[in-house]
C-alpha cells in the first residue's frame, strides 16, 4: 500500500496522486470524512444547500504483473491525534482485509537542502529488518546518515507549530509527526512492514502556498525502483520548473526588501546564488526572520493570485 | 439525570425529561451578529414559557482549559436546552462549538428527534449589511429540502447564494437533511455598523417571520419598543451632517470607503454607549 497525505509542499500527495493517475488505478472505497474532518465548503443556490464539500480520502487499486497495489490519497490529515490515530487503524483495517504486506507512506522533510538541489529521500522504516532494504533503494538517507547537523522534521500540519517535531540529523533519531509517523507505529503494533519516504523541502519554503514537485519527483524515483515500474513523470518535472521560477521570482523580491536585516541579506544573497546555504552564523531569531518575509511575500503573491 | 435510552457517556445532561410529539427545534448561538441570535432565542424562550431541562457538557466540544474574562466576569461555554410543551418546541442557547462540530451538532439532533420528536429545525442568525438602520431588514432563507425552497419563496427573497466553508447553522441543517429532518437557515441583515451591538429591529423582523412559518401568535410589542428606543439613539446621531449623509447613501445603495465606514462605525459605538 502507498499512501500521500496534505502536507507541506504537497509531497506525499502530488506523489502517490500522480502514481494513481499514471497507472489508471481505480478507486475502491472511500473514509467516511464526517467524524474526522469538519466540512471544507458549502454551496448555496437560491436558498438551497445543494452540496457540501468533506475532505476525501480515498483508496484505489491497480495490479502490477508481480504485485497488487493500493494506493490511498488523503486530501487532509485530522488535526486531532486521537481522530488520526482513528484514521491509521481504518487504513490498517482496510490493508488487512485485502492482504497488504508492506506499506510506504510518503511525504515531506524540511531541511537546509537548496532549491536548486535534487531532493533527496529521507527513509525511516518501522523495523531495524528493513534497514539494509532502505540502504539500497539509491538516493535515500537514513536519519542518522545526515551530514550536517541539520534540523529536520517529518512533515503534516503546516498550520501547528507545536505539533512540528524537529529532530537533531545525524543521532539516527528523531520524530514523524501526523498520519505518516502514526500510521508507521500502529502497522509497528500489528506486525506489518512500513516505511516512510520523505522527499526534502528546502527549510525556507515550507510555507510556500506551492508544491514542491522536486521531493514529490525523488518519492517517486525510489518508488519506481524499489517496483521495478517505469513512470513517465514529465508532467511533475514541468511543473518543478514553474515553481523554480516563482521561487526565483520571490527571492529576488525578498532581496529587494528594504528592511531586512544584513545577515539575512546576505543569507538570501547564498539562496540567490544557488549556493548552500551556511546555517552556522544564522541564528534560530534570523532563520525566523527570514521564515517571516518569506512567509509575507507567500502571503503576498496568494493574494494577487499569482 | 440519565433517561431511559441515553448512553452513560453521552454529553447530555438532563434534569427533567419532557416528551414531545411533533416539535419545532430551534437552535440559536449565544454570539452572533447583532446579538440576533441570543437575543431572539431569549424572547422564544420567554414568550413560549419554555424551561430548561437539559445541557450539553462542553469538554470536547469547547476548549475548557480555563476561563475568558468579559467585562470583569468569568465566562464559560454553555450550551442548554428549553422545552416549551404548550408551543411543542424545544429550543437550543449554545456557544458555538469550537471542536468536534459533527459529534456536537449529531448530538443535539439526536435529542431534537428522540426526546422533541422534532419535525423541523429552525435556525436563526444575523449576517452583516452594507445597509441602514433606516431600512427595512431583510431575512434570507437557507434549506435543505427542494419542497422547503419553493415554501420558502414565498416569505423571503430567494436569491440567497453562497460559496465558502459552511456556518454551524448551515452544517446544522445539512445533517439534519441527512436525517431526512427538514429545516430552515434563517439570516437577517444587519446594518454593518450595530454588528457589536444589539440590533433590536433585526430581532424583530426575524421573531416575526419565524413565530409565522411557526403559526405562533406571540405579542411583539416588547421587541417593537426594544426597536424603537434603538432607533431614537440612532437618530439623535443624525444631527451631525456627515452621519446623515454617510446614512443617506447607505439608504441610497451606496457604498461607502473603509474610512467612512470606521466614522459611522464609531459613531453608532458613542450612540449606543451603554446600551447594549
Amino acid at each position: 500500500m502507498l499512501c500521500g497525505w496534505a502536507g507541506i509542499g504537497s509531497v506525499g500527495l502530488a506523489a502517490i496522486g500522480t502514481l494513481r493517475r499514471l497507472v489508471r488505478a481505480s478507486e475502491f472505497g472511500r473514509i467516511e470524512p464526517y467524524e474526522y474532518f469538519e466540512p471544507s465548503r458549502v454551496v448555496i443556490r437560491n436558498g438551497l444547500i445543494s452540496r457540501m464539500w468533506f475532505p476525501n480520502t480515498t483508496f484505489y487499486s491497480h495490479s502490477l504483473p508481480d504485485r497488487d497495489l493500493l494506493l490511498l490519497v488523503g486530501e487532509q490529515q485530522p488535526t486531532d491525534d486521537r481522530k488520526a490515530y482513528k484514521m491509521a487503524n481504518e487504513v490498517l483495517d482496510v490493508a488487512q482485509r485485502v492482504g497488504c504486506r508492506r506499506i510506504y507512506t510518503s511525504a515531506a522533510s524540511v531541511t537546509t537542502i537548496h532549491h536548486r538541489v535534487k531532493p533527496r529521500v529521507w527513509a525511516v522504516p518501522n523495523s531495524p529488518d528493513l534497514l539494509a532494504e532502505v540502504r539500497r533503494y539509491g538516493n535515500t538517507i537514513l536519519m542518522s546518515e545526515a551530514e550536517n547537523a541539520a534540523e529536520t522534521r517529518g512533515t503534516t500540519d503546516e498550520s501547528d507549530e507545536d505539533t512540528r517535531s524537529f529532530i537533531s540529523a545525524g543521532s539516527g533519531g528523531g520524530s514523524i509527526s501526523g498520519l505518516n509517523g502514526i500510521l508507521l507505529g500502529a502497522a509497528k503494533n500489528r506486525g506489518i512492514e512500513a516505511i516512510c519516504l520523505m522527499g526534502e523541502v528546502p527549510y525556507y519554503l515550507q510555507a510556500a502556498p506551492w508544491p514542491y514537485p522536486k521531493a514529490s519527483i525523488s518519492v517517486l524515483e525510489v518508488l519506481s525502483r524499489l517496483l521495478r515500474m517505469p513512470l513517465d513523470l514529465c508532467e511533475l518535472h514541468e511543473m518543478a520548473e514553474k515553481v523554480d521560477r516563482n521561487i526565483e521570482q520571490v527571492l529576488e523580491a525578498l532581496a529587494n526588501t528594504e528592511e531586512l536585516p544584513e545577515q539575512v541579506r546576505t543569507e538570501m544573497e547564498r539562496l540567490k546564488q544557488g549556493r548552500r546555504p551556511d546555517l552556522g552564523p544564522i541564528t534560530d531569531g534570523e532563520k525566523h526572520e527570514i521564515m517571516e518575509h518569506i512567509d509575507e511575500l507567500f502571503r503576498d503573491e496568494a493574494e494577487n493570485g499569482s | 439525570m440519565v433517561p431511559e435510552g441515553t448512553n452513560e457517556d453521552s454529553p447530555l445532561r438532563f434534569t427533567s425529561q419532557p416528551r414531545l410529539e411533533q416539535s419545532s427545534f430551534i437552535a440559536a448561538w449565544t454570539k452572533d451578529t447583532g446579538a440576533v441570535s441570543r437575543l431572539a432565542a431569549d424572547y422564544l424562550i420567554k414568550a413560549s414559557g419554555a424551561g430548561e431541562f437539559c445541557r450539553l457538557e462542553p469538554g470536547g466540544f469547547y476548549p475548557v482549559g480555563g476561563v475568558t474574562v468579559v467585562d470583569d466576569v468569568a465566562q464559560f461555554p454553555l450550551s442548554r436546552f428549553f422545552c416549551s410543551q404548550s408551543h411543542s418546541a424545544v429550543v437550543l442557547q449554545a456557544d458555538e462549538p469550537q471542536s468536534n462540530r459533527y459529534e456536537f451538532l449529531n448530538t443535539v439532533l439526536d435529542l431534537a428527534q428522540q426526546y422533541g420528536k422534532a419535525t423541523g429545525v429552525y435556525t436563526i442568525d444575523g449576517i452583516a449589511a452594507l445597509t441602514a438602520h433606516t431600512t427595512p431588514r431583510r431575512v434570507f432563507g437557507v434549506c435543505s429540502d427542494v419542497a422547503i425552497q419553493r415554501r420558502l419563496h414565498e416569505l423571503v427573497p430567494a436569491d440567497a447564494n453562497w460559496q465558502g466553508p459552511p456556518h454551524v447553522s448551515t452544517y446544522l441543517l445539512w445533517l439534519a437533511g441527512q436525517r431526512h429532518l427538514p429545516g430552515v437557515n434563517l439570516w437577517v441583515e444587519v446594518p454593518f455598523y450595530l454588528a457589536d451591538h444589539e440590533d433590536h429591529q433585526s430581532v424583530k423582523a426575524v421573531v416575526a417571520l419565524l413565530s409565522m412559518m411557526l403559526g405562533w401568535e406571540l405579542d411583539l410589542g416588547e421587541l417593537d419598543r426594544l426597536a424603537a428606543d434603538q432607533n431614537g439613539k440612532l437618530a439623535a446621531m443624525e444631527d451631525d451632517p456627515e452621519i446623515r449623509d454617510k446614512i443617506h447613501a447607505l439608504e441610497e445603495g451606496l457604498s461607502l470607503n473603509r474610512q467612512e465606514r470606521t466614522e459611522l462605525k464609531e459613531a453608532v459605538g458613542s450612540a449606543l454607549k451603554g446600551s447594549s
